[in-house]
């Protein structure tokens, strides 16, 4: 189907095939009505949380939140302070990486807030087994998934600024045919029937609008859906030599004439250490206890954490607050010696950025492998919609560790995926 | 609405699927004229290269003008751009970024074709393989004509996609006239008599023999052929068929009028009565006229809206 991942500094190869598992994964939907509601649960105290830090910081004020993790935070944004998006919201897509424990309970793993990717693949392996399985899909309900592209598209019109007029021009922002999500990319801008454009593309005038090069000449833009990070998207804001991003995207953004999703700055909350926090954010502004667990989590800026995780590396998953795709991981139990001596230097060298969680011991499903039905280690990425209102996908990206008996299910480092079905009344 | 980066790319994917699909025609054409001709006429294939205006990069890469070296330079070599295999290649990079355009199946068959033609590079070098490997490229180049055809909305990507094929396809056919037919015709009466055999090659490299002979009813004659690969208004790869078709398709674009003027100058250059049509030099000439007008309409569209 012409789906690829890039794979970076791999040489001259850079597209490799997404590898699909075609026996889908069955999640009971009684059990996956909780899981969404946990999930808007969730989406409403961050959108909370980043909208206060860079506001009027309440949280800090009332000492539930320390200010120190801020100063040190490399995803906090000062060029983002006093702005104010519609809705409050800051994280309008966000794929949270959930896994099933040993003790059949679905934990949250991490809020991807950023550049979330991977829903096309959902859509994709859904289309795949359509035609795989049609039989089956007459005897079981299988929720569908398909509404994901229309429900963004509604919440990325409903960003529009209030001055743009009744048919605002929504636009979707890649980096380019390089970038590893770039078929993601095009797929989205295609099903939206929206412009899919390059930094190059855009252009924003001295009046701070922002608008696009087009055949008939400039063209004004009101909603960028862009999957280009922060620090790449305005080099007059942010880093200067970035080639990707629109010079003044920012002063249009902060002067309301523009929307962006993600918001700048949202990543402030997709954060490792933020995470621990999150139920804590829960209680303080929605005065609810969280619906989903988090996974225990060592914070090793404590020193009393710190000391904890550095006397049970062996027992304890330790990952660098910022990094995304399993880059810099280490797991306790398989790991030499000499990989948790370094490991224990860096966490000494820089404690903020490091947090250690227990193993947990990823459920599997029947997964086929060569000629055999083995099981492998899975985890979940539902994708949850922000604006007005709430939407949470029928499941979501299943991505299976292929290599047996790995825990590491990241597209970077060999991992597949599988369709995901939210089957109606037990199966 | 067309972003002017879309539109360029939709451009020169059209003129280079439209190179490949030429090239592939003019070395199968060319390979059928040799066949017939009897072993002991002399054969070159340096012809060729004139008409793909390759014959430099051609000496900086290969020593001998044989028909393996010519032929695999003209298909597979990735030295050079205008290649079959570099023109889908091309095609295909300009085509990824744009996919939100252009039709998903479209884009399916172009890039199965980079695929195949990328790993069978040089299965079309050898004379035995070659039907094929021209077959495979032509079919599928024939297949996405066939899809965008019937499932593309006739907006303005479609139009930049069909500008790129006409100006191609229009130089291409000036090419084939220029080199092949002077060459016929500087050579006067042939005292072998195989002058027919090899206007059928002229007619069979831009896929046109069949429909000569039903537009004109003439038995394949010289003057013939080449008033009908210029001038005819029905045939689709006649460079008059693809000016005409060029200024359709832009009445359909904002800011035409600047580009109109380019048109209008090709047309001249292709009124102009050419001089002494049994002289094959001054043919050639012509036919560089109506190239730069050609290249200068490029130019401008380029300049106008990308």
């Amino acid at each position: 189907m012409g789906i690829t991942f890039t794979v970076y500094s791999d040489g001259q190869n850079i597209d490799r095939a997404w590898p699909f598992d075609v026996i889908p994964r069955l999640i009971d939907a009684t059990e996956w009505r909780q899981v969404e509601r946990g999930l808007v649960q969730r989406l409403r105290a961050i959108n909370a949380f980043i909208d206060d830090i860079y506001n009027e910081q309440k949280v800090i004020a009332d000492g539930v939140f320390p200010e120190e993790l801020l100063a040190h935070s490399v995803n906090f944004r000062p060029q983002c302070r006093g702005v104010r998006p519609k809705f409050g919201v800051w994280a309008h897509i966000c794929g949270s990486d959930l896994v099933r424990g040993a003790d059949g309970v679905f934990y949250v793993l991490e809020d991807n807030l950023r550049v979330p990717s991977g829903v096309s693949y959902m859509l994709e392996n859904r289309a795949i087994s359509k035609r795989a399985f049609a039989d089956l899909f007459q005897r079981y309900s299988v929720e569908p998934v398909d509404a994901y592209t229309d429900e963004l598209q509604r919440l990325l019109l409903s960003l529009a600024p209030e001055a743009s007029g009744p048919d605002p021009t929504v636009v979707v922002l890649t980096p380019g045919i390089y970038n590893s999500a770039y078929f993601e990319h095009a797929f989205l801008a295609q099903r939206m029937g929206v412009q899919l454009v390059e930094g190059s593309d855009l252009v924003v005038g001295d009046d701070d609008v922002v608008r696009m090069r087009t055949i008939s000449g400039l063209r004004r833009v009101d909603v960028v859906y862009r999957r280009i990070d922060d620090l790449f998207l305005d080099p007059e804001a942010f880093l200067p030599d970035s080639m990707l991003g629109v010079p003044g995207l920012m002063r249009a953004w902060r002067a309301g004439n523009v929307a962006i999703a993600n918001a700048p700055g949202a990543g402030v909350a997709d954060d490792k250490v933020v995470y621990a926090w999150v139920p804590d954010l829960i209680r303080y502004y929605l005065g609810e206890e969280a619906l989903l667990p988090n996974v225990p989590t060592y914070r090793c800026l404590y020193d009393d954490e710190r000391a904890y995780v550095l006397d049970h590396l062996e027992e304890l998953v330790v990952k660098p607050a910022n990094e995304s795709g399993g880059y810099g991981l280490l797991i306790g139990d398989r790991s030499t010696a000499e990989e948790r001596a370094r490991a224990a230097a860096n966490i000494a060298a820089d404690p903020r950025n490091w947090i250690a969680q227990p193993i947990i011991r990823l459920s599997t499903v029947s997964t086929l492998c060569g000629d055999t039905i083995e099981p492998r280690h899975v985890d979940l990425r539902p994708f949850i919609l922000s604006g007005g209102s709430h939407y949470v996908t029928a499941g979501g990206l299943t991505r299976v560790a292929l290599r047996k008996g790995s825990l590491v299910v990241n597209s970077s480092q060999g991992g597949g995926s599988k369709d995901t079905w939210i089957v109606a009344g037990g199966h | 609405m067309l972003l002017s980066r879309v539109a360029d790319a939709l451009y020169w994917a059209g003129r280079y699927l439209e190179r490949a699909d030429d090239t592939a025609r003019l070395v199968w054409g060319y390979t059928e004229g040799i066949v017939d001709l009897p072993v002991t006429v002399s054969s070159t294939w340096e012809p060729l290269l004139a008409i793909t205006g390759t014959q430099e990069t051609f000496r900086g890469v290969h020593g001998a003008a044989d028909e393996r070296s010519i032929v695999s330079f003209l298909l597979a070599d990735e030295y050079n751009p205008s290649s079959v295999v570099s023109a889908i290649e091309r095609a295909r990079e300009n085509l990824r970024s744009c996919r939100d355009v252009f039709p998903q199946f479209a884009w399916s068959v172009v890039n199965d074709l980079y695929l195949y033609v990328s790993s069978e590079r040089d299965a079309g070098i050898a004379r035995r393989e070659r039907a094929r490997f021209v077959e495979r490229v032509r079919r599928d180049v024939d297949r996405v004509h066939g899809i965008i055809g019937t499932t593309m909305i006739r907006d303005a990507a479609y139009n930049f996609w069909v500008l790129g094929q006409l100006i191609e396809r229009a130089d291409m056919t000036t090419r084939v006239l220029g080199v092949q037919a002077a060459e016929l015709l500087g050579t006067g009466v042939d005292p072998l008599r195989h002058v027919e055999v090899q206007w059928m090659s002229v007619l069979r490299s831009v896929s046109g023999r069949q429909m000569y002979q039903r537009a004109t009813h003439l038995p394949i004659e010289g003057l013939a052929v080449v008033d009908f690969l210029l001038h005819s208004r029905s045939f689709p790869r006649s460079v008059r068929f693809c000016v005409d078709a060029v200024a359709e398709h832009l009445d359909w674009l904002p800011r035409s009028s600047e580009v109109r003027p380019m048109v209008s100058s090709v047309r001249d250059e292709l009124s102009r009565p050419v001089a002494d049509v049994n002289d094959g030099a001054e043919l050639d000439a012509s036919m560089d006229r109506i190239q730069l007008a050609l290249a200068a309409l490029s130019r401008q569209i380029i300049s106008t809206y990308c």
